[in-house]
């Protein structure tokens, strides 16, 4: 799967959201899983080719449909059923056990 | 002591002066308008009047048509903005959501990266001006109202910090009520400026209002506008252009040389007379004189035609021995007909500017603004009238405007009452019964600055034209149509030149 991740330079919404796609990434299945990250003050060309508003903007770019989320990406267990993509077993399993 | 706000020019045709001298500079302007009035056009004139006037490049950050629809759909104003990127004074900022699905929202978010963009593009151009159109589709893709107040205070700041002056069109739901759709955007910016396009007598009036010009004064109230082709939004600033009429005193035939006398010498250049009568007492004839009599000195005149076609109106002239196909082919001459009832009032001023522009003559009549009258609103025909007076004025022109009265005999028209305090001088053409005969009474009411005579003459027409005769004696009462015969000559020294001193309207 392809993701792309428009950041804007370091604050509080861009770390979260840089850290929750990486263990989004991690949660998935196999390799090949690539996740750019782009910041818009470095790259605003880029942000204009993609038409970025909002930042943090994850971007799914493959497999097609092409999905947008908006926002810091706190919520993962929502992020992955808006991708559907299946819920990440082992950390799920653990944080059950601690409760 | 307060220190006034630099102004920047829009540019925009009549803005400028509802603004009393544009928009205050780096400073952000909300325009708020419903679906349908204009908001974009107006944005983008921002921009395209830049450009174009001031050589100041601008950014276009489009939320809602694409780029391409925009480029497509503004080149009908003469708006080429393709050619302007090319030029590099133009660069869009693209957000517009085509082809693309809703962006969910998933946690907390800024619109960091839109102001990322803007601030690279308006590095790019070197932009002075920037439009953002229109906030509704970020309203409606974002929801949280909050997040939308404090990043557009962000993006105004941004905009503020690259002294950038800005126009931010947003979208309402009604025509009066709240300003902004979500209640918020209007604190954001300095200024705000309401498009309105109202129903009135089952056709569309648009108008631009100045709601707040922060720290700067300004025009108050709305204020028609027309939108056409070639040239994008005009407004018409009613009020403010009325003040900067100036008027001067060469003297000008009226294209009779009793009228003349009558007017202590001729009309005034700069000045517009009103012809009131009823229906067949010779306001057209009066209107043909007084073109022919500018022609005669060489003087190109226009007429615009509102109740007669063009063949009636050639033939009438011919009729009173004026050759009007004679002074088109020279170009001294231009006739305009036009129906009353295809357009609205507003327009038919802005079209009225554009033949006055368009031939640039010395005199202009209108016969009759009575049909205009019928075409429109009480209030949109004011404004048409006091338009049309000051355009005519501050051009150094003559005009002439015939008005129809409803009676036969005496009376007043409406048209008079309303426009009457505009006009600088009043010809009164009346029916007179008099030993049982009908006859043609003429006489000057009222001219703004000069002497005029008093007296009600009789006034003949034949084919050589009008004729004006020896003032009515020994009668009273001739203007309301009924004379009564005096015994004695009502003037006790019989002077025959007595003279009235109009000073004011």
């Amino acid at each position: 799967m392809k993701f792309r991740l428009f950041i804007c330079g370091e604050n509080t919404s861009s770390n979260l959201a840089v850290q929750n796609a990486r263990r989004l990434i991690q949660g998935l299945n196999g390799n090949g899983h690539d996740l750019e990250i782009i910041d818009v003050l470095e790259n605003p060309e880029i942000a204009e080719e993609a038409r970025i508003l909002a930042t943090p903007t994850l971007l799914k770019e493959d497999p097609a449909p092409l999905r947008m989320l908006v926002g810091d990406l706190s919520d993962l267990t929502r992020v992955r059923s808006i991708l559907q993509l299946p819920a990440e077993v082992e950390h799920e399993k653990n944080d059950g056990g601690h409760q | 002591m307060t220190i006034a706000l630099e102004r920047i020019i829009t540019g925009i045709e009549g803005l400028d002066a509802i603004l009393e001298g544009g928009l205050t500079r780096n400073r952000a302007t909300l325009v708020a308008g419903t679906s349908g009035s204009a908001k974009t056009v107006l944005a983008v004139q921002f921009l395209a009047e830049g450009i174009t006037k001031f050589d100041e490049p601008g950014v276009f950050v489009t939320l809602e048509e694409s780029p391409d629809d925009l480029r497509k759909n503004m080149i009908g104003f003469g708006w080429d903005i393709e050619k302007w990127e090319r030029e590099g004074k133009w660069a869009f900022v693209d957000a517009s959501p085509r082809g693309r699905e809703q962006p969910i929202v998933a946690g907390e978010f800024d619109f960091g990266a839109l102001i990322a963009r803007v601030k690279n593009a308006a590095g790019k151009v070197k932009a002075k001006r920037a439009s953002i159109d229109t906030l509704a589709a970020v309203f409606l893709t974002y929801k949280d109202v909050d997040i939308v107040r404090r990043e557009l205070l962000l993006l105004t700041e941004a905009l503020k910090e690259l002294k950038i002056t800005s126009l931010i069109t947003v979208e309402r739901l009604h025509e009066y009520g709240e300003i902004s759709r979500f209640g918020v955007e209007e604190f954001v910016t300095d200024n705000v400026i309401v498009l309105r396009n109202p129903m009135e007598r089952e056709r569309r009036r648009r108008t631009i209002e100045v709601l707040k010009l922060r720290g700067a004064n300004h025009n108050k109230g709305e204020f028609p506008f027309c939108v056409t082709t070639g040239r994008g939004i005009a407004a018409i600033p009613l009020s403010a252009i009325e003040l900067k009429q100036h008027s001067s005193n060469i003297r000008v035939t009226s294209g009779n040389d009793i009228l003349d006398r009558m007017c202590n010498g001729g009309v005034f250049r700069d000045s517009v007379i009103l012809v009131s009568g009823a229906t067949g007492t010779g306001k057209t004839l009066l209107s043909t004189q007084f073109l022919n009599g500018g022609a005669a000195k060489n003087e190109r005149c226009l007429l615009l035609a509102f109740e007669e076609s063009r063949e009636q109106l050639f033939r009438n002239a011919q009729g009173w021995g004026v050759d009007f196909a004679g002074l088109e082919k020279a170009g001294l001459l231009k006739v305009i007909c036009m129906y009353p009832e295809v357009r609205g009032l507003e327009d038919h001023l802005l079209a009225m500017r554009m033949a006055i522009e368009e031939f640039k003559p010395k005199r202009v009549a209108v016969d009759s603004l009575s049909a205009l009258e019928r075409a429109g609103h009480p209030r949109g025909f004011r404004e048409l009238i006091i338009g049309l007076t000051s355009f005519i004025k501050t051009k150094e022109i003559t005009g002439l405007f015939t008005a129809t009265t409803s009676t036969l005999v005496g009376g007043a028209s409406i048209t008079e009452t309303h426009i009457s305090t505009i006009t600088d001088t009043i010809i009164l053409l009346r029916y007179v019964e008099l030993f049982g005969e009908i006859k043609r009474g003429i006489t000057v009411l009222k001219m703004r600055g000069s002497k005029h005579e008093r007296e009600i003459r009789e006034m003949l027409i034949d084919e050589h034209g009008m004729h004006i005769k020896e003032p009515f004696r020994r009668l009273a009462g001739v203007l309301s149509g009924n004379p009564q015969v005096l015994s004695e000559p009502f003037s006790p020294d019989g002077d025959s030149h007595a003279e009235a001193y109009s000073e004011d309207g």
